[in-house]
């Protein structure tokens, strides 16, 4: 009997048509994106041709690589930046390519009307790591931001190829520090999230209007229910139908590891851990944008703001593709593997998820908050909007 | 009588833009505004179509989408219907606005890409970034008009874009939504055509429903 009104909110949402979508697109990320790209990860032999690559942070490999590519887009005038994670090529203007001119010579230590030169691409020798950023920097800012001389991929002009006891060393680390099935469950969150950190805004935004379409908003204020009761059932209902889904493929996910590892000790329990600890606040969040915006303006709009936030961190978190973290709501970690750095940054992963799961509980508060107040009659959410003074000046239609 | 109808045709502009178009186009001007997040000067064509592909394009979500919302209540609904004036014409009015507003933003936008030093030829990236609009536009009022839930309507076009983005382009033949990023116009010309096509569609179920009520 306690439990009526949340089974009831659970029915609903399961046999409405934005759950369905939500189910399909799920499903499409899963089979579509992980599951096609499953693969064995084998043990590395000696002798093979190729071991994969890693970032090296040695500035020996660094910094004749930036000025390589820095002196070929600098020929071309064509600067290659992902500025929020968007790929932009940008021109120059005669000014700026002088400026440009002026930087390359600081870095090779030519004359700047000797830079056109296609034999300078090496580094002064007395140039120190400061001076190398510093440098760097002030190519970025001419470019524009998010350029490859900026701080988020400059690194990545360290990359090396992998020795032979380098790939051992990840395959053991996945064996025996991930379990096989932790390296996979990443990954499985990874392209799971992306869907997790828009679909449930609709949910919740649908949900949040129904009352007022169907007309029935007015008979819920009168029960005797608290709102802290009915919104929090309202949103744990949300929260468990969406959840299940994932938990499902999870298990799903864990057999078909089990299927092709039969003779690995394997940790059963990580695709179901990954998708409490790494999915589930991802999913609180988008779903209680889309309540509490919802309780505040009687309209859509938390489906725009979720819209832009995935949208906008989606391709900003491009620059950790393969982990890394940080502050991204969606978490990415596009790759089976890279144990060490999982590891490296799950203080910062543990910090970004318990942060956004109480983000999302004061959001839910503050909806509950929201709800009293309109329940009381003491909030108008219209802004002004279509509470017209004017409204009768407005000819009829007709 | 020539005057009546335009009387008639100011009257319900005039309503839509004070009780229902002011929050879906400050919105719309919101979301252009996110392209700057990433910096928009001096890049190639193809470059500046991205943002005009990825972001502005969706403004059709935004201002066609929710045209019939206003009576998605039944008592507003029955009022409508009781009048004299057909509702399909008061909802083609309304979509004329909503396009027209969703050129006029598109055309403001490029302007200042080219002013701002990009290579980009006007005609070819406002009709680029409208039929793109026009179809997502058109794709969320046909699922509206089908569901009756808006949040539905929003749902499909963000499907179907999301789709685009993590799916091949092979998948979506002429109706691919990013094709002036590599170049080629001629999807374009289906996106268009095919939003029209939807919006009439959406006319019709919306009028039948109407008959049927």
């Amino acid at each position: 009997m306690r439990n009526t009104l949340f089974f009831k909110e659970c029915r609903q949402i399961v046999r409405s048509i934005p759950f369905l979508v939500y189910v399909a697109v799920l499903l499409f990320f899963f089979i579509a994106q992980y599951e096609s790209d499953f693969t064995k990860v084998e043990k590395p032999q000696p002798g093979q041709s190729d071991y994969g690559t890693k970032i090296s942070d040695d500035l020996r490999i660094i910094e004749p690589a930036a000025v390589k590519s820095f002196y070929s887009e600098f020929v071309r005038n064509s600067y290659t930046a992902y500025p929020v994670g968007f790929y932009k090529n940008v021109k120059l203007n005669a000014g700026q390519q002088r400026e440009m001119a002026g930087i390359l010579s600081e870095l090779t230590g030519n004359p700047a009307d000797q830079i056109t030169d296609s034999s300078i691409s090496t580094v002064k020798s007395d140039l120190t790591a400061e001076q190398f950023q510093a440098l760097m920097g002030q190519a970025d800012k001419l470019i524009g931001g998010g350029s490859l001389y900026g701080d988020t991929y400059l690194s990545r002009f360290g990359e090396v190829s992998k020795t032979y006891e380098d790939a051992l060393k990840d395959y053991a680390d996945i064996v025996k520090k991930d379990g096989v099935t932790g390296a996979y469950a990443r990954y499985f969150c990874d392209y799971l999230g992306i869907v997790l950190a828009l679909f449930p805004v609709f949910l919740a935004v649908s949900s949040g209007m129904k009352d007022r379409r169907t007309g029935m908003r007015d008979i819920i204020y009168s029960r005797r229910a608290s709102s802290a009761k009915i919104v929090m059932t309202r949103y744990t209902a949300q929260v468990t139908t969406l959840f299940l889904p994932v938990i499902l493929l999870a298990a799903y996910a864990t057999a078909q590891v089990v299927t092709e590892y039969p003779d690995f000790k394997l940790q059963l329990l990580a695709f179901i851990g990954y998708s409490f600890g790494w999915l589930l606040p991802t999913l609180m969040v988008s779903a209680s944008v889309g309540m509490i915006l919802t309780e505040l303006t009687d309209s859509a709009v938390g489906i725009v703001v979720q819209g832009l936030w995935w949208f906008l961190g989606l391709f900003a978190g491009v620059a950790h593709i393969d982990g890394g973290y940080g502050r991204d709501l969606v978490l990415r970690h596009n790759t089976v593997g890279n144990t060490q750095v999982y590891l490296d940054s799950f203080i910062t992963l543990l910090w970004n998820r318990i942060a956004y799961a109480v983000f999302a509980l004061i959001l839910v508060t503050s909806a509950i908050w929201v709800y009293e107040r309109k329940r009381r009659g003491k909030w108008n959410v219209y802004f002004g909007f279509q509470k017209n003074p004017n409204h009768h000046r407005v000819q009829s239609a007709s | 009588m020539y005057i009546s109808a335009f009387k008639k045709i100011r009257t319900i502009t005039v309503s839509n833009l004070r009780h229902n178009f002011l929050p879906h186009l400050i919105l719309s001007v919101l979301l252009l505004m996110t392209p700057f997040v990433f910096g928009t000067a001096n890049v190639d064509v193809k470059t500046a179509a991205i943002p005009l592909e990825m972001f502005v394009s969706l403004i059709g979500i935004i201002l066609i989408t929710p045209v019939f919302l206003p009576e998605q209540q039944e008592n507003i609904r029955d009022a409508v219907e009781s009048k004299a004036t057909s509702p399909v014409g008061v909802y083609v009015i309304r979509i004329g606005i909503s396009l027209l507003t969703m050129l006029s933003l598109i055309t403001i936008f490029v302007c200042y890409l080219k002013g701002n030093g990009c290579a980009v030829n006007l005609t070819e990236a406002v009709y680029g970034t409208f039929s793109g609009g026009v179809f997502l536009g058109a794709l969320g009022l046909l699922a509206y008009s089908l569901s009756r839930v808006i949040t539905v309507g929003y749902m499909v076009p963000i499907v179907y874009y999301m789709l685009n983005l993590f799916g091949a382009k092979i998948f979506f033949g002429n109706l691919y939504l990013f094709s002036m990023s590599s170049g080629s116009m001629k999807e374009k010309h289906w996106l268009f055509a095919t939003g029209l096509i939807l919006i009439a569609f959406a006319l019709l179920i919306r009028s039948k429903a109407v008959r049927l009520h």
